[in-house]
């Protein structure tokens, strides 16, 4: 039987192929050159279109890998920023409700004159060209290393004398100042608080334009 | 992980995809002295050339379609039961030759196909023919179709009488869902006025008993310059032959080169 047949009897037997017009019987060797020809080239066809379609899977798995890792990238960001936003909003909170502890604490403070004119004087000694980073106020007798200082500058036992409180204040100078300027400072701060009737002890220390100052009020 | 096995399946090779480059008459044509010497044509001008000549026209690789004479290619009308296979029968009908079927239609219970075959004493007359050391060969038509392409498209039953230089060809040919198909087909080179009427005639009888075709109703003499006899000699044995059917019509048509010029018909259609 001849080679071609086998082919042909894999048809249906009421179908023809796509472009077949009549029956025409080549024999194999006649055809060996256009079969190679049309062979290679559906070969190829199907190589390129098997790379194709590899291709195009590959892209669409890149392409998903690309959109699921943006997603999640998005969605950490988004999460990161309620988290932020969640964080903030908690230590806003926490500072107010921390100020108003503070607050609360400040005013349950019974003392001969009100803590806010204290205030008013530590902060009216910045006009001397200090700028303060922190001021604190604490209801404390203990008075640590300042203890010996006080005795020498104030000639009054500590046992003797009610401590009222302590200011403790940070802050800088705006150049940078010798002793002379520390003294003016501790003048002035403890003339102030004497005009309201309080005695008071200052300690200050300078560091460069880096000022640390502790005020004893005490009667 | 389990990597699917990669499968490769044969590619199907469809000579339909390929056009000929040039179309070649295998039946000889006269050119001077020479005996062995073929009309052909790369689908404009139709040429003739000896074989020793035509072997610088067709160059190697050249996709050739041919043409053959009807005894050199089997080509037949079949109708198969529905019992039968067609590749069934081509298995047990043909041997070592190319062979091909095309199925044309559904008839009554029957299916109907033209089955194309060249046997291997036909394979070995061919090679010697063309000058050609490897044949590329994309096309193989019998005469009758490619003729029958050249002429006008008609209905019902056909008689064509092929005047050439060294033979009358005649081919008994019917139109089947737009299909030319060759019912029978026969040669004539002696006798030719006793021979031609008793061959029509039986043409004729084989169609309407055999192929329960319709009686032959049309007649068309194919001839040119170099015709063995005349047309008016063929119509007057054509007309002795099919005596008794008043509305035959006959149509005579002056083309040598009617089957080169059909087969590209039928390429360009």
């Amino acid at each position: 039987m001849p080679k071609m047949l086998p082919r042909t009897r894999k048809r249906s037997r009421d179908t023809q192929s796509g472009t077949k017009k009549y029956a025409n019987p080549v024999f194999d060797d006649w055809k060996k050159s256009v079969a190679e020809e049309i062979a290679v080239r559906e070969t190829t066809s199907l190589v390129i279109g098997k790379c194709l379609l590899c291709f195009a899977l590959l892209c669409v798995l890149l392409a998903s890998f690309v959109v699921t890792e943006r997603m999640q990238i998005s969605g950490k960001r988004d999460t990161e920023a309620v988290l932020g936003e969640v964080n903030r909003v908690l230590n806003e909170h926490g500072n107010v409700i921390r100020e108003l502890e503070t607050y609360e604490r400040y005013a349950d403070m019974r003392m001969k004159v009100p803590l806010y004119l204290q205030f008013a004087v530590i902060a009216a000694s910045s006009k001397m060209g200090v700028f303060w980073d922190s001021v604190s106020f604490e209801q404390v007798s203990d008075l640590g290393s300042l203890k010996e200082s006080f005795v020498v500058e104030t000639g009054r036992n500590t046992d003797s004398v009610k401590i009222l409180g302590q200011w403790k204040v940070k802050g800088f100078l705006l150049r940078e100042a010798d002793n002379r300027w520390t003294l003016s400072f501790k003048d002035a701060v403890e003339g102030m608080f004497s005009l309201m009737g309080l005695k008071s002890f200052v300690s200050a220390a300078l560091r460069g334009t880096d000022l640390e100052a502790t005020v004893i009020l005490y009667e | 992980m389990k990597l699917p096995k990669l499968s490769f399946e044969e590619p199907e090779i469809d000579l339909w995809t390929v056009k000929p480059d040039v179309y070649i008459d295998l039946r000889p044509f006269p050119y001077g002295v020479s005996e062995q010497a073929y009309a052909y044509s790369f689908g404009g001008e139709v040429m003739v050339s000896p074989k020793e000549e035509l072997a610088s026209a067709v160059e190697e690789g050249t996709k050739l379609g041919i043409i053959l004479p009807n005894n050199m290619i089997y080509s037949k009308f079949f109708l198969v039961s529905q019992e039968q296979d067609i590749n069934d029968i081509l298995k047990d009908n043909f041997g070592e030759g190319a062979v091909d079927a095309f199925y044309i239609a559904d008839i009554g219970m029957d299916r109907a196909y033209v089955v194309n075959a060249v046997d291997m004493a036909s394979k070995r007359i061919i090679e010697s023919q063309i000058p050609q050391a490897e044949l590329s060969v994309v096309r193989v038509l019998p005469a009758s179709f490619a003729v029958a392409h050249f002429l006008p498209r008609s209905s019902g039953t056909f008689l064509v009488v092929e005047c050439r230089p060294y033979e009358v060809y005649l081919y008994a040919c019917a139109v089947v869902e737009g299909t030319v198909v060759t019912l029978s087909s026969d040669v004539v080179k002696t006798n030719v006025k006793e021979s031609l009427r008793e061959k029509i005639i039986f043409m004729n009888h084989k169609a309407v008993r055999f192929y329960r075709a319709d009686s032959i109703l049309q007649v068309f003499v194919v001839t040119g310059e170099n015709a063995i006899v005349p047309a008016e000699g063929i119509l007057k044995y054509v007309s002795s032959a099919l005596k008794g059917k008043a509305d035959i019509s006959t149509e005579v048509i002056k083309e040598p080169f009617a089957s080169v010029k059909g087969a590209w018909l039928f390429e360009k259609d």
